[in-house]
């Protein structure tokens, strides 16, 4: 798979998710580096802190390579039904979902090699 | 995420069939009858039970399980709901169609073709398991073309790890043709596959007649095997914290609801997204459910039967549930009765167990659904057999994509236009 098509069906699968609830707002926004690349993701819906931890645990599915590459590949494809942030955590290497003052919420996510570190990644911090 | 240690409990069912084998046949006998499945015809409908006894059939069912197993070993995966899945599915399959030789060279050859793209076998790990449903392909070419062996034996081989190299694209394709709505997504992948096979076939003059070796013998054993298994499972939980026991089974309740409450669109990995004493909880009510269905109905205990409740079990973790199978079933035995089918014969029977397939449509989009989506895969389950002419042993998995597709296409057609319309 390029690159490119990887952002397309990450922020494809993420937009799916967050439009599902109806906000009046979203931002998604993509940073890329040389080893890996960042993607932010905010709307302005309340959400509870169950729903947080629910999108939490979606999104931290941890790196299935077995998964990835075959279920994987419906990933931001298959619009039908539930959007599946599973299938976003197969593909990530980090996921970190905050409430913003606005009222909506951050998610940031992180998608790199191996060799690729999140940590070094700036906006992170600033968040 | 550290592997839960009570899913190594799969190497316990195979071991204690290993065990069953030996004392049921003796060692010799249950090893010449193993030898003896290795090459006889695995298409549909072939019954090993029926054809070389129970002993022999319970060591290629552990045999096939213990490579499935040391397949994943090696590729260094963790055991999970899909894994088990998979290997749940080979092992019930080794009851009649799949043996250690006809299922090496495809999981081979889908190996190959990751290195191909440049991945690692281990990405295609699941498509190599799950694609050993086009097994008796192999076993066709080696032992039935009437060609010398010399000559059979490599292009049996040859054959398979062609196959095997061709599965992940056709897989990968079919997948978004009923978008995770069919659980045997490698049956519709194979039932494309097997016409190409049987045609093929047809062109070059060497027909493929029908198979139809289906036991009705009564063995208390055969019957016992599954609530074997049930019983390793409830141990499982219990492992967990044994000195807790009132506390984990309410836990494992809690879990078994929340299970419940999923639609089990793939990959929906219970263990993964649940919990693993709630996924062996359902694991347990399902494989319950079904064991007293085929009790009460009194179907027969043979191989394909005890394929069909095995695949179940290891889909208890990986999408089915009590509550989105039941419509589907239910839309089964009504066009059973509307079509005056007889419910003892291999069709209506296989479709009863392996239909359950279309359980996410159910879970997604509601009973009523799921029962017209059970119907219609009754009608179609009926035909597709002679399609391919029984080379793809996930037959049910074909017909299951097929109506998934159908469905999946109207609803998103009808969604999709709905919508369009509100915005203009």
């Amino acid at each position: 798979m390029k690159r490119h098509d990887l952002y397309v069906q990450l922020i494809s699968e993420l937009a799916n998710y967050l439009l599902r609830n109806n906000p009046k707002k979203m931002v998604i926004s993509l940073h890329l580096e040389n080893d890996g690349f960042h993607i932010v993701a905010i709307d302005d819906r309340y959400h509870s802190d169950e729903e947080i931890a629910e999108i939490e645990q979606g999104l931290k599915m941890h790196q299935r390579p077995e998964l990835a590459s075959y279920y994987g590949t419906m990933l931001g494809r298959d619009l039908l039904g539930d959007a599946r942030l599973e299938l976003i955590g197969y593909h990530v290497k980090g996921a970190k979902v905050e409430k913003i003052p606005e009222g909506g919420i951050m998610i940031n996510l992180w998608v790199g090699s191996d060799d690729f570190n999140p940590a070094m990644f700036t906006i992170d911090e600033k968040a | 995420m550290e592997q839960p240690k009570t899913l190594n409990a799969f190497m316990l069912i195979v071991l204690v069939f290993i065990f069953l084998a030996g004392i049921i046949e003796g060692g010799t006998q249950a090893i010449l009858g193993f030898l003896q499945l290795q090459i006889t015809p695995a298409r549909l409908v072939s019954d090993f039970i029926a054809i070389a006894g129970v002993g022999s059939t319970l060591l290629n069912v552990s045999t096939v399980g213990f490579l499935g197993y040391g397949f994943l070993a090696i590729n260094k995966l963790r055991l999970t709901g899909a894994s088990l899945a998979a290997l749940f599915t080979m092992m019930g399959f080794a009851f009649f169609g799949k043996t250690p030789f006809n299922c090496l060279p495809i999981m081979l050859g889908v190996s190959f073709s990751a290195l191909l793209v440049r991945k690692k076998p281990r990405d295609y790990a699941l498509i190599a398991i799950f694609g050993t449903a086009m097994g008796p392909l192999i076993t066709f070419i080696a032992f039935e073309l009437g060609v010398k062996s010399f000559l059979a034996l490599p292009a049996s081989f040859a054959i398979g790890l062609g196959v095997g190299l061709i599965l992940p694209p056709i897989a990968i394709a079919m997948l978004r043709l009923h978008q995770g709505y069919n659980l045997y997504n490698m049956g519709l992948t194979a039932g494309f596959l097997g016409l190409f096979a049987a045609s093929l076939s047809h062109a070059t003059g060497a027909d493929i007649l029908p198979i139809e070796i289906w036991g009705t013998a009564h063995s208390p054993i055969l019957v016992a095997l599954l609530p074997i298994v049930l019983l390793i499972a409830l141990f499982c939980i219990v492992k967990e914290d044994p000195k807790n026991i009132v506390a984990l089974f309410r836990h494992a309740y809690l879990d078994f609801r929340k299970i419940l409450g999923m639609s089990g669109r793939l990959p929906s990995d219970f263990s993964d997204f649940v919990s693993t004493k709630g996924a062996f909880l359902n694991m347990i009510v399902l494989g319950l459910s079904f064991w007293l269905l085929m009790l009460i109905i009194e179907a027969p205990f043979n191989g394909p039967v005890l394929g069909g409740l095995f695949t179940i079990l290891g889909f208890s973790f990986f999408g089915k549930h009590i509550k989105n199978v039941f419509p589907i079933v239910l839309g089964i035995v009504v066009a059973i009765f509307v079509f005056d089918k007889d419910l003892y014969e291999p069709g209506p029977l296989l479709a009863i167990l392996f239909g359950t397939a279309l359980a996410p449509l159910s879970g997604e989009f509601g009973p009523l659904l799921g029962f017209v989506a059970g119907f219609l895969h009754l009608v179609i389950v009926d035909r597709t057999c002679f399609w391919h002419g029984g080379m793809a042993l996930y037959n049910n998995g074909f017909a299951a994509g097929l109506t998934a597709t159908l469905i999946v296409s109207v609803i998103d057609w009808y969604r999709s236009s709905k919508v369009a319309n509100k915005v203009e």
